[in-house]
């Protein structure tokens, strides 16, 4: 991979209208409810909110993106990054520019964040275009056993994610023992990851069954926030592998059924003693709407 | 549904072939035990488990292997009336950084699952207990592998789990061998 050029792929999505198969689902303890927020346009919920604290079920900050025929909805997942840029080509908002805030599983979503006003001006089957960059990204000092995916080459400068010094040979992986360093929100223990164990990373995101501040061993998490499970090898297909580590930004919020929870859309995998995670629960910043010039 | 018969039936089965499934079993309360969520069980193959209601009025239940939730793969948060759960670490010949222990588990086998609860779906829950068995088995792709199907979730205070190399389907479905086919699920 060493020295290689992305490129970048014009993508049309479509944003979607929720759907429910019947108006209920059951929630962990048993009681119905209705799935508000679960896909489509959500409005009012930006990045930096609490992803707990919604009558709502995976609510996300912003449109989601699918497209109709099934293939091209999975290169659409599969080939979108956090931070691309996206314009909105139909419809009252026609014109308007956000960029992608996260990806979401099943089918393949794509979550685009845009300004308020913007977003309320959509509504379900307007076109977006996506302009996908950055799977395969390896920037120089990437360790030769770290992974980046889903994310933008331009966004990375502005996370809380440090390299060790590369070669300048256009992303050679450093030596042994070279280590990057990774601010998060917090670090999540692997039996806690739930809907999306299983699935590809590219493509999906996955759940935490984190408990809500408030309950005992609770703690709060922003959308945007970088999160952490440990155990958790994302390279592919998501899964348990000991002294590995996953770093995610929090790309949805909570959910009242069973197994599932805020997720994140990975962005960094790899051995623990190459990924060094620095976590600060109190004064964390991740994604910000701000870095993506959503204001 | 995954339906078992004596080899040399299997034999003369093919694709397409209709088969009739007498479903009896969801709703099965047990009423001394009103925290435990029975579901998939036929009521003739729980009166043949062994185990059944300990003097201290907890549910005792027989085990083949206990599942650590770290292990617990595709799956979580859907519903626990269809399919199953796939379990991890259990990838023979692979890495030891992936071994969960659990390379040893059988087909058939009765495994208690810590700190889940399928009573409503398939989530993680402190102090709770999900009893299954396994349906499918190894798998190589990442995230996946044998497969318990749920038969009973409640807290974990509610059970008396006895470890039992001999809890497994078959002790109970074919406890003699035999012609006579037996199908997994099908009343007796």
């Amino acid at each position: 991979m060493t020295g290689l050029r992305l490129v970048a792929v014009n993508l049309l999505g479509i944003v979607e209208h929720p759907g429910v198969t019947t108006p209920y689902r059951v929630d962990r303890d048993g009681r119905p409810y209705v799935p508000a927020g679960d896909g489509g346009i959500v409005l009012g919920l930006e990045l930096g909110d609490s992803a707990f604290g919604l009558v709502a079920d995976h609510a996300a900050p912003g449109a989601c993106l699918v497209h109709p025929d099934p293939a091209s909805r999975h290169a659409l997942a599969g080939y979108a990054c956090i931070g691309n840029q996206v314009v909105v080509r139909t419809g009252a908002a026609a014109g308007a520019h956000g960029a992608v805030i996260g990806k979401r599983g099943e089918e393949g979503r794509v979550i685009v964040g845009l300004a308020q006003d913007d977003l309320a001006r959509m509504r379900p089957g307007d076109e977006v275009a996506v302009r996908a960059c950055g799977q395969g990204l390896r920037p120089p000092g990437l360790p030769s056993d770290v992974t980046i995916m889903n994310l933008d080459p331009d966004l990375l400068p502005g996370l809380p994610v440090g390299l060790p010094p590369g070669d300048g040979a256009g992303g050679a992986g450093a030596g042994a023992g070279a280590a990057v360093t990774v601010g998060v929100r917090l670090i999540a223990p692997s039996r806690l990851a739930g809907n999306g164990i299983g699935r590809p990373a590219v493509a999906w995101d996955l759940d935490l069954q984190l408990l809500a501040p408030g309950a005992a061993g609770g703690r709060d998490v922003a959308l945007g926030d970088l999160v952490a499970v440990a155990d958790i090898d994302a390279r592919y297909n998501m899964g348990y592998r000991r002294d590995w580590v996953t770093v995610g930004v929090v790309v949805h919020g909570d959910s009242p059924q069973p197994g599932h929870g805020p997720g994140i859309t990975p962005i960094l995998t790899g051995p623990a003693r190459a990924l060094r995670l620095v976590p600060d629960a109190a004064g964390h910043v991740g994604l910000t709407a701000a870095m993506l010039q959503l204001q | 549904v995954l339906v078992d018969f004596a080899e040399t039936e299997a034999a003369n089965l093919t694709a397409g072939d209709a088969v009739t499934v007498l479903a009896t079993g969801q709703g099965l309360a047990l009423p001394d035990h009103p925290a435990i969520v029975v579901k998939n069980l036929d009521p003739g193959l729980l009166a043949a488990m062994p185990g059944g209601t300990r003097p201290d009025g907890r549910l005792e239940v027989h085990v083949a292997a206990r599942i650590p939730a770290e292990a617990i793969g595709a799956g979580a948060g859907m519903a626990s009336e269809y399919a199953n759960t796939d379990l991890m670490g259990a990838y023979q010949g692979l890495g030891e950084d992936l071994s969960l222990g659990l390379e040893g588990l059988r087909i058939g086998d009765i495994v208690a699952m810590a700190d889940t609860d399928h009573r409503f779906g398939r989530g993680y829950r402190d102090g709770y207990l999900t009893i299954g068995v396994i349906s499918t088995g190894q798998c190589m792709l990442f995230g996946h592998g044998p497969g318990p199907s749920t038969l009973m979730s409640g807290p974990a205070a509610a059970f008396s789990l006895v470890d039992d190399s001999g809890a497994n389907l078959a002790s109970w479905l074919h406890p003699q061998p035999g012609p006579a086919a037996a199908a997994a699920g099908a009343p007796r």
